[in-house]
């Protein structure tokens, strides 16, 4: 293969394949992505526990599976106790080896399962929890969530009066509970994002990934710019890349060469459309904010 | 027990045990991505249709023979053009909008002297039709005709009326910019090739046109531009005076010419530039004295720069009006002028202003520019004051010539020579098996205004794979431009100027095998897939796979659903979306 000049080698890239064609996620769904890529970095033995959500649905209807992995299907609350009641019984059973993974949506993990999440951060279980985080609930038909951003329409939140409370910080959250590994990852950095879940799968104890999926329906953009739209976000520092240990050590691991104004980020969107020039850029002053309170704590690499 | 195990008999709860496979959501797209192979700027603008992406692409893998071979589908002087082209492609490479222009040009030599130094070969069958072809002047444009149609098949004569082979690129182009090893090392392979030479015969003196006309099936003629315009001034008898022709090719042929140590070259072209500089290699000062400005110099940028910093003067809205002296130069006057309006070719015409001042010279060299001469040609063609009329293919009234190189509308410059020799090979050709040109012209594989051919293409035999082509030219907004790093290219190195001055030492430095394979890893291969795999990887349906018959890849139509991803996600333009019907 041949990508010498290309900035990334995509011959580091696993060709296995945990998920099979044929799933019922919309056209250019970037969760769908999202999950292909972290299996292959996961790879087996690894099992999934996914609440009700958009993937609830994405590897088919009963009795179909685009998955090469078991799943458990669990309650819309319950996705941190379930991981780490399977946990447990996969320990008790001599089989400490599987990698207990959940695989929530913003809903399911900012409002409604952070109780069971809390829980199992506070535990320590040994399970990976994975957020793919599409900003509201889209299965349901695109209603507000606490990861909504501000400024965003949705349906709950529409555009004559949409959402005023800027988007829940959870990475913050999770930090505060001093987890051994948290990450954020997007599908449109493929190499950053595996090498995020290779590692995630090395350490014990309680890990939490982050992942800016884009929803072309929900976020009202062309389903070809899914990728680009989520390169926008981390270009911008909207979604900066970056891994937290044990509270302590910050790296950001992707620098973006040039940092672009959240303006092309936003514009791209429907459901940024209404927002004026004004309201732009009290959202870059609140980004950039964000980034220098994070930027601060980086170690210095280099 | 083992994790995998879905047989479960008795479910305590409901388990899926069918592959998604069966889901065929092919059927919900409405468009599909298709991989095509778009034509490059650089391509699409290269008079000698040379398939520039498709080398690079090679030569970044260390493939030099193969790319070798890839450069002499279409053109049988790589080492010649990397030298003498002035790398019109480089102005359009899409990488000047992400940093700077691969240097083309460079890695186009380093292939031709690779080719030339293990003296690759090209092997053709002995002539299989009995038609013959009469080729009338060795120079670019016939020896590529001659070479064409020789690998096509056909029995290939070549006259020429000057003791060796080359043309201008012999007897025009001076030392220092070609050096007559690298030009007689690929003329040499002509030979090899079975191509007969009748050098030292002048047809229309020696033969006469008719008894070609009735000797071959078909003639070739790219006798050149070889009447230097005159100045239209008194006292061009004068001694110390040369035209830059005479003059070009005294040089060439190793005299030494008798000129002054103060010379005025008039003209503003690539062969006032050779000659000024060629004057500064014999020890004389030189001033160009051009009737317009630098910006309308016909003359190429680089060869402006490199005259200026050899020492050559430059006298910008001067037009010589006379020529002091009694039997050598002693001066000439000449003739303020000022910038009016556009003429034809775009640029401001220069206006007499009435003015005038005079410069002192003892030498003179005259280079207004080259016309064919009306006598050499054949009386049954038709021209007009020289420029022969020809079809687009080359085709003359007299429906067996063909004409190409300086006879006809073209820029007079080598590789458009080299370009018109390639398509007349294949009018040719076509002429002799009795195919019509309007049926499945060679239109429909023609890059660019200037009618290129590239042949690898009409006769889809690329030695690199290209699939699905399209006459489409990529342009950067067609590319994904941050999958590619910023990196400043290789600067092309000179030897100092006074090693130049001594003499005829070539000027430019050739890049070294890790310069010329980081210049070919710049390219962005535009418009033609190298297997980066992104349209594969960034699949969400993941429906892209390796195309198991060869190169590339495709996209699995039962499960696609059309978003589109792998066209955006392409870094080089080489897939397109196609609505469905």
């Amino acid at each position: 293969m041949y990508s010498l000049n290309q900035r990334f080698n995509n011959q580091d890239i696993p060709e296995d394949e945990f998920m099979a064609s044929g799933n019922s996620a919309c056209a250019g769904c970037a969760a769908s992505l999202s999950m292909g890529l972290a299996l292959k970095g996961l790879g087996k033995p690894t099992v999934l526990v996914i609440p009700a959500c958009c993937f609830t649905i994405i590897p088919g209807a009963w009795p179909l599976t685009a998955l090469d992995v078991p799943v458990f299907q669990a309650a819309f609350e319950t996705t941190g106790s379930t991981l780490s009641g399977i946990k447990a019984a996969y320990r008790k059973r001599g089989m400490d080896d599987v990698c207990v993974v959940g695989w929530a949506g913003d809903g399911g993990t900012f409002d409604i399962g952070i109780q069971a999440l809390s829980a199992t951060a506070e535990r320590n279980d040994d399970v990976v929890y994975v957020c793919y985080d599409n900003e509201a609930y889209m299965n349901t038909g695109i209603q507000r969530s606490g990861g909504t951003p501000m400024g965003a329409w949705t349906t709950t939140t529409p555009v004559k009066d949409p959402k005023s409370e800027p988007k829940k910080d959870i990475d913050e959250i999770m930090i505060a509970h001093r987890i051994p590994y948290l990450a954020t990852a997007t599908a449109a950095y493929p190499h950053d994002m595996i090498a995020k879940f290779k590692k995630a799968r090395s350490i014990k104890g309680t890990r939490f990934i982050h992942l800016l999926s884009a929803c072309p329906t929900g976020w009202r953009v062309p389903e070809n710019l899914s990728i680009e739209v989520m390169r926008l976000a981390v270009l911008s520092n909207i979604f900066p890349l970056f891994e937290v240990e044990n509270a302590e050590i910050f790296r950001q691991t992707v620098i973006p060469d040039e940092v672009i104004p959240v303006e092309r980020y936003l514009r791209l969107q429907g459901r940024f459309r209404h927002l004026t020039d004004e309201a732009v850029k009290e959202y870059q002053k609140m980004v950039d904010d964000r980034f220098e309170r994070l930027r601060k704590r980086f170690e210095i690499t280099e | 027990m083992k994790y995998t195990d879905r047989q479960v008999h008795v479910p305590l709860c409901s388990v899926s045990t069918t592959s998604s496979l069966v889901n065929k959501t092919g059927t919900w797209k409405s468009a599909q991505p298709l991989f095509i192979d778009r034509v490059s700027p650089c391509n699409q603008q290269c008079p000698a249709g040379e398939d520039i992406t498709g080398y690079m692409y090679l030569v970044g893998q260390g493939r030099y023979e193969e790319a070798w071979r890839l450069i002499m589908e279409e053109n049988p002087f790589p080492a010649i053009m990397g030298r003498v082209c002035f790398h019109t492609c480089e102005e359009r490479c899409n990488r000047t909008e992400h940093d700077d222009a691969v240097s083309i040009h460079m890695v186009e030599r380093f292939i031709g002297d690779y080719g030339l130094a293990n003296s690759l070969r090209i092997t053709v069958p002995g002539p299989e039709r009995k038609e013959r072809v009469a080729i009338v002047g060795a120079g670019p444009a016939g020896l590529t005709a001659a070479y064409h149609l020789r690998k096509m098949g056909n029995g290939v004569s070549i006259f020429d009326s000057n003791q060796k082979p080359g043309g201008m690129m012999r007897y025009g182009i001076p030392s220092y910019r070609l050096p007559k090893e690298v030009l007689d090392g690929e003329i040499s392979r002509l030979d090899e090739m079975g191509v007969e030479f009748k050098i030292a015969v002048k047809v229309g003196k020696d033969v006469t046109w008719d008894s070609l006309d009735n000797e071959f099936e078909a003639v070739f003629m790219g006798i050149g531009a070889w009447e230097e315009t005159s100045l239209g001034i008194e006292g061009l008898n004068k001694k110390g005076i040369y035209n830059a022709l005479e003059f070009l090719e005294d040089i060439n042929l190793g005299k030494e010419p008798k000129i002054g140590k103060r010379i005025a070259v008039i003209g503003g072209g690539n062969s006032a530039i050779d000659c000024a500089r060629v004057s500064r290699r014999l020890g004389a000062e030189a001033t160009i004295v051009y009737r317009r400005s630098e910006a309308e110099m016909p003359a190429h940028t680089e060869e402006i720069e490199m005259a200026r910093e050899e020492g050559v003067r430059f006298l910008f809205l001067a037009s010589p009006k006379a020529i002091y002296g009694e039997e050598t130069v002693a001066g000439v006057k000449l003739e303020k002028m000022a910038l009016g309006e556009m003429d034809d070719s775009g640029r401001r015409r220069p206006v007499p202003t009435g003015e005038t001042f005079d410069i002192d010279c003892d030498g003179m060299i005259t280079a207004i520019g080259e016309a064919t001469r009306v006598g050499d040609l054949p009386p049954f063609t038709s021209h007009r004051g020289g420029v022969v009329e020809a079809d687009r293919m080359g085709q003359t009234t007299h429906l067996r010539f063909f004409a190409g190189g300086d006879i006809i509308d073209i820029p007079h410059t080598v590789t458009h020579a080299i370009g018109s020799g390639k398509r007349a090979a294949v009018a040719i050709d076509r002429f002799l098996r009795g195919i019509e040109n309007d049926k499945d012209s060679p239109d429909q594989f023609t890059w660019g205004e200037s009618g290129t051919i590239n042949l690898a293409w009409l006769k889809g035999t690329s030695l690199f794979c290209r699939r699905n082509p399209s006459l489409e030219v990529v342009d950067y907004t067609d590319m994904n431009p941050f999958y590619f790093d910023c990196l400043p290219g290789v600067k092309t190195k000179r030897i100092p100027v006074d090693e130049r001055l001594k003499g005829f030492q070539e000027v430019s430095e050739p890049f070294s095998e890790e310069e010329v394979i980081s210049e070919a890893r710049r390219c962005f291969n535009c418009g033609s897939c190298t297997e980066c795999g992104n349209c594969c990887i960034f699949c969400p349906e993941n429906s892209i796979k390796r195309d198991p018959d060869g190169y590339g890849y495709v996209a699995d139509m039962d499960f696609c659903k059309g978003c589109g991803i792998c066209v955006n996600e392409c870094p080089r333009g080489a897939m397109t979306m196609k609505l469905m019907e």
